[in-house]
């Protein structure tokens, strides 16, 4: 065996071992605030429920798998605590709409969803995009609103990078979780149906 | 020999630096933490909407490096820790547009009250951009068995920083300072192309580092500076 054929043998050799290192690395975005989320907090017993298409949401890939939906149940909750006086979590069975509720409202984490674009360590970026669905009922099930926000976010990966995909993508999954939340939050404060139903209250 | 030692140790390394790297984050900053009398924030101000990372990140651990090696007693927090104490009113689709509005915000009670709980004392908001202009050209040229690139190009870059210094007492004195570097980055080309970078980022950190120093220095909490 040649010398040259020994090295490209080596090199062949540490190519496969980093692309196996780097696959099957599960990533779990962060799923607390440092603190507690600012908002003019709404007067209003709310039931939370959360979907289960929701909770479960996904995303794999042969370099990373990335936990989404728990975390951004996680989130979502810390931000309605602080959005309304007193939250409850209802049970998943038997479903919401099929009882009588104390609540002054219902809110409904209805359907997210992730988009991951790996790129490479040259020209092509990282990109994520995360979508989110959130509803407000009244406790009779009428459906007040329903919001849909979206964020993208994206990290172009350098050499060093290369072989640390699901590290260098966690902060732009965080990112986007967050901006999309942060929007909804915006678009749930300015909204005359919200203002409508809390004058109702 | 050397060679099976070699792949054992690079294996190892791509394990720790690939799954482990996931796990850095808030626990090292929290824990980096030392309550002191004064604390600054630093974040990019007005920032950008999708892209993450990149030339405000590099100016932003210089600038928290550079502050911190001149003003040893003070703590320091990061842009991360800083939006996080103020979510949501500082991501991108949500955060201030204009100084005015940023003064409504700073202003608001929760949010005076979870910068005090932190013991901010200075806000740090900055903008960076790099300007570049090329010169010159690099051309691939093959003869008989051999070949490569020949020639010469020029860069020359302009970085500016501009900073806002918002003491978060006097939140109407909000104080402006800017920096510039320039310089020009040379990539001679014979045979492979060789480039000789300009570090106009670095210059133009060191120089807005002695002007926030400076202004932080007549302050009445001046002491924490050398």
């Amino acid at each position: 065996m040649s010398q040259r054929y020994r090295f490209e043998n080596l090199f062949v050799l540490i190519i496969v071992c980093v692309q196996l290192i780097a696959s099957g690395c599960t990533l779990k975005p962060e799923d607390k605030f440092e603190s507690k989320p600012i908002y003019q907090t709404i007067p209003a017993i709310i039931g939370v429920s959360v979907k289960n298409s929701f909770r479960l949401s996904n995303y794999k890939h042969t370099l990373v798998d990335v936990e989404f939906g728990e975390s951004s149940v996680a989130l979502f909750l810390q931000v309605f605590e602080s959005m309304f006086k007193n939250i409850t979590e209802l049970p998943k069975w038997p479903p919401w709409k099929t009882y009588k509720h104390d609540q002054d409202a219902i809110i409904e984490l209805d359907s997210s969803q992730i988009d991951l674009t790996i790129g490479d360590n040259l020209i092509n970026p990282d990109v994520v995009t995360v979508l989110y669905t959130v509803c407000l009922y009244k406790p009779d099930g009428e459906q007040i609103k329903c919001w849909t926000t979206q964020a993208t976010k994206s990290h172009q990966r350098i050499l060093v990078e290369y072989t640390l995909v699901s590290s260098s993508i966690k902060p732009i999954v965080e990112g986007a979780m967050r901006a999309s939340i942060a929007d909804f939050m915006k678009s749930f404060e300015n909204d005359q149906a919200v203002q409508k139903w809390q004058s109702s209250l | 020999m050397k060679r099976n030692i070699l792949i054992p140790f690079l294996t190892i390394l791509l394990i720790i630096m690939g799954c482990a790297n996931q796990k850095v984050g808030k626990e090292q900053e929290t824990a980096q933490v030392v309550r002191e009398e004064v604390s600054i924030g630093v974040i990019n101000w007005p920032s950008d909407h999708i892209i993450i990372g990149g030339i405000a990140k590099d100016i932003e651990n210089c600038l928290l490096n550079r502050i911190k090696s001149h003003c040893p007693n003070a703590t320091l927090f990061d842009q991360d820790f800083i939006r996080d104490t103020l979510f949501p009113l500082l991501e991108p689709t949500t955060q201030p547009v204009s100084e005015t509005d940023m003064i409504a915000m700073l202003s608001r009670k929760h949010v005076t009250a979870n910068l005090r709980e932190k013991n901010i004392t200075f806000l740090v908001t900055f903008t960076v951009q790099t300007l570049e202009e090329t010169h010159g050209c690099i051309l691939p040229l093959a003869g008989y068995g051999a070949g490569g690139f020949f020639g010469l190009m020029w860069i020359d870059k302009e970085t500016n920083i501009s900073v806002a210094i918002w003491e978060l007492d006097m939140l109407s004195d909000v104080k402006h300072v800017t920096a510039c570097d320039e310089g020009t980055t040379w990539i001679p080309a014979c045979i492979l192309p060789i480039p000789l970078p300009a570090m106009t980022l670095t210059g133009a950190c060191r120089k807005m580092t002695e002007k926030i120093v400076g202004f932080v220095k007549v302050s009445p909490h001046g002491w924490v500076c050398n």
